[in-house]
């Protein structure tokens, strides 16, 4: 273990009890924890090392499709990870501008380390919270809840919750060829001893894997053979809470392509993958190929893309984003050669495989704590999930509902008709992962609603609830909202010389606000707060599509408000399906409407299913 | 508080002479009734008090202008038993009649009711009465079994893999869609606005298709219970079928094996209506499997799991005793009704012995010869009483096809919204939230999810992954 942190040390907490333990500074870690203690909970974060809080281990970006509108969600309601990247970021770029707004979304390039540090700075700033280095090997029960961990070397920490997120550091193992290597992150350690600890609690644990590319140094690439990526010309920040005018550096990334040449040696030498020899049992995600699966799943293809990404303005590192890879290192060596640009390229880290620990999800509620164990929660890759974005935003959520265990008041938990938070949380809870499990905009059904513009009017109410977001912050909210009521109403009222209303004028496609506003100058004076033409533009655009979605979203509340008991008894219904019913045995599902939307239960067993919810032996169970 | 959809479905068991109650529930009820009725004196229905009711016409559109006198049966909302506005209407209780006017409600903006959407609807709004839930429940219970069979029954056949063909072309086409929004960061190829256009038209042609050729498939059999006849070669299946329908429509004839193809014909048992089917005789060969017949065997076998009632017909006076029929598939005694057919020529020596040995195996036997038609009036009787105390309202096949009807009609409606959002080229976003509800529509008739599968669709097709 290194040495002690400079704030604090576990060793003076010997008495003292905390509200929240957080163990690991990850990016779900470092959510946790802040939104713990900015609730007022006396809050400790262990991690293995503080050097590497919020790192990024994998690529240097936040954001990207759907993920951008997981960052907003967070800051909407009081997180930390879109201020964090608005203040490091080296490039940003809206996606899909070509597409209509609700599948847009903000992406950055992060200055790795600058985020790294940003992140500690607003960590060690934080009123009410510990950090400790330390590594957790076991955990105090008591009657069933948790009490506090035990950390190597025996030490004690006592909690009234915990939280883990541990990410890729359950039995971490490396792989590079026929070499493996114990570790959750290139020069690190791993946590054998949560696991087995886990494990003897009677949680079942199963592994995933996942790669990451090799890092090569910049002096060594011939960017004069590729395509350049630049940021766009008016960025837009992540932050609803970055304000002023927002001129953040815009480094450029560069593209380049694999070859034939790169792909026979990539094929010559696949009995040297871990993938292929057998040695790597986890499954890896299927939308993050390593490029030995993409040479073989795709062989039709003659080229690849690669992105190459600078990690850092203060590091010479590049990260050469699709080619995961654990081929040996002179196969990395010979395949990266052979691409326009990498011919002399020299390796900073060579890319590796890496298989972990998950704890299937259906062992914890929507709102992150586990079902065995009262006051346990786990957040981030832990739960089978993929990407920064995921990560965060669960352990924020487990952050809060830690603290409103501890305050003894119900779990707060997000539906899918309010939030892509929601659809993950929901997605995780009934079906366990075949993947590192990644948000795509296709996975909201409701996507037209949950759009990144819009997350603030969605959901900063419960950041205000909470105290997480100030009251003048929430004061312009409520101001923008006046605004775009009071235009919709003139925009639905006034006719345009043909008789129609201005808002369908403005469905047009070729009508925006702001040449709407050239003919009729009442407008001009809200064209000046382009958040709230924004707003406006687009409930015209999409009106229709809206109010489907949100009829949609009606029945789907009913389905939801009418619960089942967390003891319902399984073994009085005699008439369903052994499989419909073990799932539902499995899962467990709060309402109706989850029940639905587990995999293997039909329309027809939910018929079954609402009977007996409605037998009078379970009429005082059954609330809505 | 409630924004459910109008809904509508059979609340009354089949058989005429009874009535039929076609209930309708939802905040439109009044009016997707009112765009039909009629009332016999002048009167507004919407001052018509909770709980009253008024006499009138049904009059039913194309093709005929039918009208059905009917009562009307006004129950405001929340005091009825979903809590909606529900209106009832009474009329006489032909199956036939009950599909005109539950097509016309559809048409006029209700939706078929799902098994148990009532009772779902008087659970979600809390006005469930708990002492008769029980028996509600029970009856649910059983009508869900039954039609679920139908339903797996018919998406064997051709229809089924149909709806099935079109979905997956759809699905492929969403994942199209699909990828070019969530992988629009990566070097994909990407569908071009013409290919969506051609796409989608040739979705809507097939859409029509299938929605052709539901209505033969209700005229032809779903239309009504149906009665099969059964049983080993030239045991006088035909002739028995002849004599039940008065006319000479069946072919007759001494040689074995004469109906290769089911004939079928409107006849009511009693005064229960039903379509009563003559299929191809069993001989051993055909049971063990694979002969020439094969097709004639596989039909009646399908024939055998649709009939609500199956007469098995047997020669009394043949030498040999039926005992092969041990061969053929288990009919539960509840569907099953054995008749002895010649009974006017001296019966084969095993006949008696065995009406005894099925006796003690529970069921009815009946004498009756189709020459003579000896016993044909009490083989109606049976068969009628049987069908009128079937508790399933209307027949499941029915509810099905116009299941089927209504949710292929939706998803024309949604593919055509698709089609002018292709040609007008609008946002890709808005163009999918058309095609996963088509999508949907179509996964209710076979009853499959859809969001999982297209992400399955993508990863198997493109390369992603930077």
């Amino acid at each position: 273990m290194t040495n002690p942190a400079s704030s604090s040390t576990p060793k003076s907490t010997e008495d003292r009890i905390f509200d929240v333990i957080v163990v690991g500074g990850g990016h779900a870690g470092c959510e946790a924890a802040l939104a713990a203690s900015r609730l007022g909970a006396d809050t400790l974060l262990l991690t293995l090392s503080l050097d590497t809080l919020a790192a990024m281990s994998c690529n240097p970006a936040i954001g990207g499709l759907a993920k951008g509108q997981l960052v907003r969600e967070l800051d909407a309601m009081g997180g930390q990870m879109g201020l964090t990247i608005d203040r490091t970021g080296i490039q940003f770029r809206m996606l899909n501008t070509n597409k209509g707004p609700a599948v847009q979304s903000p992406r950055a390039q992060a200055d790795k380390h600058l985020y790294h540090v940003e992140m500690r700075r607003v960590l060690e700033e934080t009123d009410g919270l510990t950090l400790a280095e330390g590594a957790c090997e076991e955990f105090i029960i008591e009657n069933g809840s948790i009490r506090g961990v035990v950390l190597a070397g025996g030490q004690v920490c006592r909690g009234r919750t915990v939280i883990i997120t541990t990410g890729t550091f359950l039995r971490g193992l490396m792989h590079t060829g026929s070499k493996t290597k114990a570790g959750g992150r290139a020069g690190e350690a791993t946590f054998s001893g949560i696991s087995t600890s886990l494990q003897r609690l009677g949680f079942e644990l199963l592994r995933l894997k996942t790669g990451t590319p090799p890092r090569l140094f910049q002096d060594s690439i011939d960017f004069g053979r590729c395509q350049e990526q630049l940021g766009d010309a008016d960025p837009v920040p992540f932050s609803y809470r970055t304000v002023g005018k927002f001129c953040p550096e815009q480094t450029p990334c560069y593209i380049t392509y694999t070859n034939p040449d790169t792909h026979s040696v990539i094929r010559e030498n696949l009995d040297r993958s871990p993938l292929y020899t057998g040695q790597i049992s986890g499954a890896g995600p299927r939308y993050c190929p390593s490029i030995e699966d993409k040479v073989v799943k795709f062989a039709e293809r003659d080229r690849h893309q690669i992105f190459l990404e600078p990690e850092s303005l203060s590091s010479d590192w590049i990260y050469v984003n699709g080619i995961s890879t654990s081929l040996p290192q002179d196969v990395q060596d010979a395949f990266v050669h052979s691409i326009p640009g990498l011919e002399k390229a020299r390796f900073a880290r060579y890319g590796y495989a890496v298989e972990y620990d998950f704890l299937p999800p259906h062992q914890i509620y929507p709102h992150l704590e586990t079902k065995r164990i009262s006051g346990l929660f786990l957040a981030g890759q832990i739960n089978g999930t993929s990407g920064y974005e995921e990560a965060a935003v669960q352990g924020f959520m487990a952050g809060i509902n830690a603290v409103l265990k501890v305050r003894d008041e119900s779990p707060f938990v997000l539906d899918r008709s309010e939030a892509y938070i929601g659809v993950l949380m929901d997605d995780l809870v009934n079906s366990c992962p075949r993947e590192p499990y990644r948000m795509f905009t296709s996975r909201a059904e409701f996507r037209l609603l949950l759009r990144h513009d819009n997350a603030d009017r969605r959901l900063m109410k419960y950041g205000r609830n909470f105290g997480l977001i100030s009251a003048e912050c929430y004061a312009g909210l409520q101001e923008k909202e006046v605004h775009i009521e009071k235009t919709l109403a003139f925009l639905s009222e006034k006719f345009s010389a043909e008789g129609r209303s201005l808002l369908r004028v403005l469905r047009r496609p070729e009508m925006n606000f702001a040449s709407l506003s050239e003919h009729y100058p009442e407008l001009l004076s809200v064209s000046r707060y382009p958040e709230v033409s924004q707003q406006v533009e687009i409930e015209a655009k999409y009106q229709g599509y809206i109010e489907r979605q949100q009829a949609h979203v009606t029945k789907f509340k009913q389905m939801e408000g009418v619960s089942i008991p967390a003891d319902f008894d399984y073994s009085m219904i005699t008439h369903m399906k052994t499989e419909a019913l073990e799932v539902l045995k499995r899962v467990r599902p709060l309402s109706l409407g989850q029940a639905s939307r587990i995999a293997g239960v039909t329309p027809a067993d939910i018929s079954i299913l609402m009977m007996h919810l409605l037998r009078p032996s379970n009429e005082k169970k059954v609330s809505r | 508080m409630h924004s459910f959809d109008t809904i509508a479905a059979l609340a009354s068991a089949t058989g005429r002479g009874a009535r039929a109650i076609v209930r309708v529930s939802g905040k439109n009820a009044l009016s997707v009734v009112r765009k039909s009725f009629r009332a016999s004196v002048a009167i507004d229905l919407s001052s018509l008090a909770t709980y009253s009711w008024c006499e009138g016409e049904f009059q039913l559109g194309l093709p005929a202008q039918l009208r059905i006198p009917v009562l009307l049966y006004w129950m405001a909302g929340p005091r009825s038993y979903t809590r909606e506005d529900v209106v009832e209407l009474h009329f006489d209780g032909s199956p036939t009649l009950v599909t005109l006017v539950l097509d016309e409600l559809c048409g006029n903006g209700a939706r078929l009711a799902e098994p148990g959407e009532f009772t779902r609807r008087a659970f979600l709004s809390g006005r469930i009465d708990l002492s008769q839930a029980e028996a509600v429940m029970g009856l649910i219970c059983a009508r869900n079994e039954r039609e679920a069979t139908t339903i797996l029954d018919l998406l064997e056949g051709d229809f089924g893999r149909r709806v099935e063909g079109l979905r997956e072309e759809m699905l492929r086409l969403l994942a199209l869609l699909e990828a070019s929004i969530d992988f629009s960061d990566q070097d994909i190829e990407i569908v071009s606005w013409a290919d969506l256009r051609r796409e989608v038209e040739s979705l809507l042609a097939k859409t029509g298709q299938l929605l052709e050729a539901i209505p033969q498939a209700t005229d032809e059999s779903a239309g009504l219970p149906r009665v099969l006849l059964y049983g080993p070669t030239n045991a006088g299946k035909s002739s028995l079928f002849n004599a039940l329908f008065g006319k000479d429509r069946a072919l007759v004839s001494e040689e074995v094996a004469t109906t290769r193809e089911g004939v079928s014909a409107p006849v009511e048992f009693g005064s229960v209506p039903a379509m009563l089917r003559d299929s191809a005789g069993l001989t051993e060969a055909d049971t063990q499997g694979d002969g020439a017949n094969a097709q004639a065997v596989a039909m009646t076998r399908r024939q055998l799991e649709l009939a609500s009632i199956v007469l098995l017909v047997v020669d009394g006076s043949a030498e040999a005793s039926p005992d092969r029929l041990d061969l053929i598939p288990q009919i539960e005694p509840g569907r099953l009704l054995r008749v002895i057919n010649k009974c006017d020529q001296p019966p084969g020596f095993w006949r008696d012995p065995w009406i005894e040995a099925q006796r003690a195996l529970g069921g009815e036997t009946l004498l009756v010869s189709a020459r003579t038609e000896e016993g044909l009036s009490e083989l109606s009787e049976s068969v009628g009483s049987r069908l009128a105390s079937d508790e399933g309202g209307m027949p499941p096949a029915l509810q099905v096809f116009v299941r089927h009807r209504t949710l292929l009609l939706a998803c024309q409606e949604a593919l055509f919204r698709a089609q002018e959002r292709s040609a007008a080229q609008d946002p890709a976003e808005l163009l999918a939230v058309d095609l996963t509800e088509a999508c949907d529509k179509l996964s209710e008739i076979t009853g499959q999810g859809t969001a999982e599968e297209v992400l399955d669709l993508i990863f198997s097709r493109f390369c992603i992954g930077k």
